[in-house]
């Protein structure tokens, strides 16, 4: 049997690697990833609680963070989408995000984005000779 | 045949702060995101031998199975070059002491408490099934927990939808 | 080191078990691959010149190998990522499978969570096939990609929640357990719910992406497609992760609505011991040597040298296992569950991947829009109703004892009225907007 500090100590480690990430890296992408890692480590602390415990209530709860994690991380992903699609840099430290998403549907009228079909079909002109 | 659990301990988190270690370092977003499937996986494992079994099956379907295919498809939307090509590491930002600290008392602390002998109760037995007590617990003793889980869930398709909608005007 | 030792074995016994179930899967794919190229062939003989047979299968993948090796020359898309698109393909099939249960008490893990775990695992199959096609071609397949992702993450919602209808049939998640509620309850749960089957038959079919289905069209020889490189990856890779989808989606269909290792009348055995029915034992074997004849007389009128070799291999396996489902015969009871049990499930599996791919060559194939469109205007919603008149028909049944026909029927027929009504609704709304004629 193995005490629960095991445990602890790896959920430890892995949140600090997930918050060195989030704090060092510049990529947004990245950076999300990082934080995905964080709520890992958490939920590893939680489960193994619950078992210390012998209840099933920390399971819940890892259940709950999962699912929030999951929302969380496709609103960011949006956004980042959203902002990228015209600043050509994916860099925050260079970008400003509320300008840039409040800027796209200024830019949007004068050019829109191409939709994804267009987008396909350019790529499969661009295959076929 | 079952290996001791401590081999098995061993080897997921091996496997998943190697990965996660270099998940961070890598340039290749990409390659970030399937060493954090890596990650997820080997920590999944580690949730099996807790025998967290429903949480287990929920990390296989909502973090690998659908964070991580959003990761790797916003990978390979959103300007593969730039994405790719951008300097890794923003060692300027000067909240990585404030982290360093934390990490340092975290550590302090371990050592200290396993130094004084143990503090944690030891790991008590459930039993070999426990999904119905999860789904017990889930839809009768923290329905309401449950049922507020819906409304982040919300505001993010709200949010979403309103992103898309900006961009397809 | 007794220690050491046991860790060697227990890796060692891991090791086997993986072996067997990629064999099985490779034997599978090979199955699949050459019955959807003869299915193809009988549905549209012109288009079809080359049927697939063992040889054709090799000069294919030795293609694909060739514009792969050239791929990684030309195109720095690096060395690891195609390869683990491969290896991520390969192993959630490997997983998935040592879920299932195959008999009795025929299974390498009895999960807890066994539907959920395969499900997953068969999500994450997702990832091999848009690794190996984003890949494949430097920067060309995005959009595709986007789309066919959206594709599948779709109709795997539908299919998940036609799938919970049998779930909740049953009360659990556990594999072993909803074959076992079939068993007592006396019927398959397709009989209970058979909408949900076929909503989940439909969004499989649906969801199997533009790609893959176009992928597996045998290659024309005068090597128009061959070289390009885009269509030549998709053989071993991106086709690989789809047919272990199908293979995994094959086995929870059968595995929940099917009834998974159960034989025919499985619950009535002892009612009707003495009886006919009895003989029911003794259809496996001579289902074994019927094949075994038909492949031998197959063989023997075979012109091709290589087909004929296929086909007398394939009359000595099936001879083989004549002897060993006969032999069983004379075994105890659990024995016979056991062996029997396993040629059921993978009967019921070969009869449904059968029944997909015939249904796939005659369904025709849509834009990309309306199928996402069907999956939620009206698979997604119809499955939910389904849900519903099943969690229904289970109420009345227990509360007021309804006989189990009279209230499926019932639910039935209240989730048809919906279907009808979400049709003629979503076909209106349709010409209302002018999306699509």
């Amino acid at each position: 049997m193995i005490p629960v500090e095991h445990y602890l100590a790896f959920g430890l480690v892995l949140f600090l690697i997930g918050a060195g990430g989030a704090l060092l890296r510049r990529n947004p992408v990245v950076i999300l990833m990082s934080i995905e890692l964080m709520m890992v480590a958490v939920t590893i602390n939680l489960i193994a609680f619950s078992r210390m415990w012998g209840a099933v209530n920390g399971q819940l709860f890892s259940i709950f963070i999962m699912a929030d994690a999951a929302a969380q991380t496709a609103l960011a992903l949006g956004i980042v989408v959203a902002c990228s699609a015209r600043p050509r840099t994916a860099d925050v430290a260079k970008s400003e995000p509320a300008e840039a998403i409040q800027g796209v549907s200024d830019r949007d009228q004068e050019q829109p984005v191409a939709s994804i079909d267009e987008e396909a079909d350019r790529y499969a002109e661009r295959l076929q000779p | 045949m079952m290996l001791p659990d401590r081999v098995l301990f061993d080897f997921f988190a091996a496997i998943a702060a190697a990965s996660a270690l270099a998940m961070v370092t890598r340039r290749n977003i990409l390659h970030a995101a399937i060493l954090l499937l890596a990650t997820l996986l080997a920590t999944g494992g580690i949730f099996l031998q807790l025998q967290a079994e429903y949480a287990f099956a929920a990390q296989l379907l909502l973090f690998a199975g659908g964070v991580v295919l959003l990761f790797v498809l916003v990978a390979m939307l959103v300007a593969p070059e730039s994405l790719l090509q951008d300097a890794s590491f923003n060692w300027k930002n000067y909240s990585i002491s404030a982290l360093a600290l934390v990490a340092a008392i975290e550590i302090i602390a371990f050592v200290w408490a396993r130094h004084n002998g143990a503090i944690w109760p030891a790991l008590a037995a459930l039993p070999s099934s426990n999904t119905g007590a999860v789904g017990d617990a889930l839809f009768r003793d923290d329905l309401l927990a449950f049922e507020f889980t819906s409304v982040p869930l919300l505001a993010t398709i709200i949010g979403v939808v309103m992103l898309a909608k900006r961009r397809t005007r | 080191m007794p220690h050491a030792l046991k860790i060697l074995e227990a890796v060692a016994i891991g090791f086997l078990d993986a072996i067997l179930i990629v064999a099985f899967l490779l034997a599978g794919i090979a199955c699949i691959a050459i019955s959807e190229s003869r299915i193809a062939q009988s549905h549209n003989p012109e288009s079809a010149q080359a049927g697939a047979d063992l040889s054709e299968l090799l000069h294919r993948l030795a293609l694909s190998l060739k514009a792969y090796v050239r791929g990684l020359l030309v195109q720095d898309a690096g060395r690891f990522l195609p390869l683990l698109a491969a290896i991520i393909s390969v192993a959630t099939g490997v997983v998935a499978f040592a879920a299932f249960s195959f008999g009795p008490a025929v299974h390498l893990a009895d999960l807890n969570t066994g539907l959920v775990f395969i499900f997953g695992a068969s999500f994450l199959a997702i990832h091999g096939g848009v690794l190996a096609r984003g890949f494949s071609v430097k920067g060309a397949p995005l959009a595709g990609l986007a789309r066919n992702a959206v594709r599948a993450a779709s109709f795997e919602g539908a299919a998940a929640l036609a799938l919970i209808s049998g779930v909740i049939l049953a009360g659990s998640i556990s594999v072993k357990h909803v074959v076992e509620a079939q068993l007592d309850q006396g019927a398959w749960f397709f009989f209970l719910a058979p909408l949900g089957f076929l909503l989940y038959l439909a969004s499989s079919i649906a969801g199997i992406d533009s790609v893959s289905r176009r992928s597996i069209r045998p290659v024309s020889q005068d090597g128009e497609q061959p070289t390009d490189s885009h269509t030549a990856f998709r053989w071993p890779f991106g086709s690989l992760g789809a047919t272990i989808h199908l293979l995994i989606g094959a086995g929870l269909a059968v595995t929940v609505f099917w009834g998974g290792w159960l034989w025919p009348f499985a619950s009535f055995h002892d009612h009707f011991a003495g009886t006919p029915v009895e003989l029911l034992d003794a259809v496996p074997p001579l289902a074994m040597i019927a094949i075994a004849v038909y492949c031998r007389r197959v063989a023997s009128r075979e012109d091709d040298a290589a087909r004929k070799q296929l086909m007398t291999i394939a009359s000595g396996i099936c001879a083989g296992l004549f002897v060993v489902l006969a032999g069983v015969l004379f075994a105890p009871a659990a024995a016979i569950a056991a062996v029997h049990g396993a040629f059921w499930f993978l009967a019921k599996m070969a009869a449904y991947i059968y029944g997909f791919l015939w249904l796939r060559a005659r369904v025709p194939q849509f834009r990309f829009g309306r199928p996402i469109r069907a999956a939620w205007n009206f698979l997604i919603p119809l499955a939910a109703i389904n849900l519903i008149c099943v969690a229904a028909a289970l109420v009345v049944r227990e509360r007021w004892d309804w006989s189990p026909t009279l209230s499926t029927f019932a639910t039935t027929v209240i989730a048809l009225a919906f279907a009808l009504w979400l049709g003629l609704h979503d076909v209106s709304q349709t010409t209302a907007y002018g999306v699509e004629p």
